[in-house]
C-alpha cells in the first residue's frame, strides 16, 4: 500500500532557456544528490522560478540534458520523466475546491491508488505533520500559511524523488516558518531531495544546505 | 383588435390543457436545441482552454475570428447552412434540408463561438496555478485539463447556459434550414412568427411565456448553483 521509496538525485546540464530571443537561463551544470537540500539564492528576475520550473517538467527548455537516477533524458522528454516526479510548490500555493483532505488525496489519487489506500496515506500525513484540525476546512478558507503547509505535505504524501520550492516562507509569520522547516526537516530524513529558491536570511540560516546563487539566469555555486 | 386579457387566458388555457401543437413546438426546442448545445460544448470549451493556456501561431487570429462570429447574425448562419444543404449544395447528399438535425448543425455553428469566448474568458479569468499544480502532483494532459473544467464550472456553466438562450430563441436560422414543418421542425420561435403572422396572438403569448419562464428558469438555477459554490 505504501508509496515506493523513490529517492534518486538529479542531473541537469547544458540548460538553456530563450524567450523572445533573450536568453533568460543558462545553466551549465546542476546536481541535487539524493537527499541534499539545495539553497538557491539570487535576485528577482534573475532566473530561479524558471530553473525550478524546468527541473519540474513544467517548462521545456530549449536545450539540456537530464539524469534522475540513473535515467538520462534530453529537455524535450523532460516533461514525460519529470512531472509528477519532481514535484514543484508555487511561491503562493493553488488550493484546489473542497476540503484539505481532498486537496491532500489530489495526488494520490491521480496515481490510481485505491480509496482505502488513499486514507490512510493522507492520515498518517495528517498526523505526522500536526494537520488534524485543519483537514475537514475548506482549502480555500486557510491562512497563507496554512496553505504553504497543506501545500508541503500534498507534495509529501506523494513521496516524490525531488521537491521543488519556490520561496514557499517568503510570507510566512515566526511560526508558520517554524512548522514549515520542521516538515522540511522531516523531508530530509525520508532523503527527498530539495531544491529551495529563497530570499529569506532566516531560511538560509536554519536549513543546513548546499548554496547556489543564480544571476542573470546563470549558476554559480 | 387584439385583447390582451383573453389572448393570456387563452394561452395559460393552452399549456395547462397541453394544446398539441403548442406542446409539440416546445417539444421540437428542446429537443434539437439540447442536442445542440450537447454537441457544440465540449469541442468549444476544449478549444478555449486551448487557446488560455497554450501560445501557437495564428492563436490571435483564431480568437479575432471566434469574436467576429459571434455577431454573425443566426439568419446569416441559417443562410449559409441552407446553401450547403439544398439541392446544388456541397453536403446536398446528406438530405438533411427541413429536418431536425438541419437545425442542430445550424444552432451548433451559431452557439459556438459565443461559447468559445466566453469560456475563454473565463479561462482567463481563472487561476493559471491549478493547472501547474494538477500536472505537478502527477495529473496527466486530460485529467489536469479536466481539473481546471472541475475548478471553473460556475463560470463555464454560465457560458453554457448563455449558449443554450441564444440557440433556443432563434427564428433564422431555424427557419430557413428547418422550414417550420408542424410535429418536425416547429419549434416556440418559429411557431410565435407563424401565428402571429395569422393574428393568432394566443398561442404565441403561450409559446412566449415558455420562452421566458425558460430563461427565467435556467438563471435561478445558475444562480443557486453559483451560489453553493461561493
Amino acid at each position: 500500500m505504501s508509496l515506493a521509496n523513490t529517492a534518486r538525485s538529479l542531473t541537469a546540464n547544458k540548460l538553456t532557456f530563450i524567450r523572445d530571443t533573450r536568453l533568460i537561463l543558462d545553466c551549465k551544470s546542476l546536481t541535487v544528490q539524493k537527499g541534499e537540500l539545495v539553497l538557491l539564492t539570487g535576485p528577482n528576475g534573475s532566473g530561479k522560478t524558471t530553473l525550478l520550473k524546468i527541473l519540474a517538467g513544467l517548462i521545456t527548455a530549449d536545450t539540456g540534458e537530464f539524469m534522475l537516477g540513473e535515467k538520462s533524458f534530453t529537455s524535450f522528454e523532460a516533461p514525460k520523466y519529470l512531472i509528477g516526479t519532481c514535484v514543484y510548490l508555487h511561491q503562493t500555493p493553488y488550493m484546489f475546491r473542497g476540503t484539505v483532505l481532498q486537496n491532500l488525496s489530489y495526488g494520490l489519487r491521480r496515481k490510481g491508488l485505491r480509496n482505502n489506500d488513499i486514507r490512510s496515506l493522507v492520515d498518517q500525513a495528517i498526523r505526522k505533520n500536526k494537520l488534524t484540525h485543519l483537514t475537514e476546512r475548506m482549502a480555500s478558507t486557510l491562512s497563507a500559511g496554512e496553505q504553504h503547509q497543506v501545500a508541503l505535505v500534498r507534495a509529501q504524501i506523494l513521496k516524490p524523488p525531488v521537491l521543488l520550492l519556490d520561496e514557499i516562507t517568503a510570507h510566512m509569520d515566526q511560526e508558520a516558518r517554524g512548522r514549515t522547516f520542521e516538515i522540511i526537516k522531516a523531508l530530509q530524513e525520508e532523503e527527498i531531495s530539495i531544491v529551495f529558491a529563497t530570499h529569506d536570511d532566516e531560511t538560509i540560516k536554519t536549513l543546513p544546505g548546499t548554496f547556489l546563487h543564480i544571476d542573470s539566469g546563470c549558476l554559480a555555486l | 383588435m387584439f385583447d390582451s386579457n383573453s389572448a393570456l387566458i387563452s394561452a395559460f388555457s393552452m399549456l395547462l390543457t397541453g394544446d398539441r401543437e403548442v406542446w409539440s413546438a416546445i417539444g421540437v426546442s428542446f429537443s434539437v436545441s439540447l442536442r445542440a448545445i450537447l454537441i457544440a460544448s465540449p469541442p468549444a470549451i476544449a478549444m478555449a482552454f486551448l487557446l488560455a493556456y497554450k501560445t501557437f501561431p495564428g492563436r490571435r487570429l483564431v480568437l479575432t475570428i471566434t469574436n467576429t462570429l459571434m455577431s454573425v447574425p443566426a439568419v446569416v448562419v441559417g443562410l449559409t447552412v441552407y446553401l450547403a444543404l439544398s439541392k446544388n449544395g456541397i453536403a446536398a447528399d446528406l438530405r438533411l434540408l427541413y429536418t431536425q438535425p438541419a437545425m442542430i448543425i445550424g444552432q451548433v455553428i451559431i452557439c459556438f463561438p459565443l461559447l468559445v469566448a466566453m469560456a475563454h474568458a473565463t479561462f482567463v479569468a481563472g487561476d493559471k496555478l491549478a493547472y501547474e499544480t494538477a500536472r505537478t502532483l502527477g495529473a496527466k494532459r486530460i485529467p489536469a485539463m479536466l481539473t481546471v473544467f472541475l475548478e471553473l464550472r460556475f463560470g463555464l456553466l454560465a457560458a453554457v447556459i448563455a449558449g443554450f438562450s441564444r440557440i433556443i430563441a432563434e427564428i433564422g436560422c431555424s427557419m430557413m434550414v428547418g422550414g417550420n414543418i408542424l410535429d418536425h421542425t416547429r419549434n416556440i420561435p418559429t411557431a410565435i412568427a407563424l401565428e402571429t403572422s395569422k393574428g393568432e396572438f394566443a398561442m404565441g403569448v403561450a409559446l412566449g411565456i415558455v420562452l421566458l419562464s425558460l430563461t427565467m428558469l435556467l438563471n435561478v438555477l445558475l444562480a443557486m448553483f453559483q451560489g453553493d459554490g461561493q
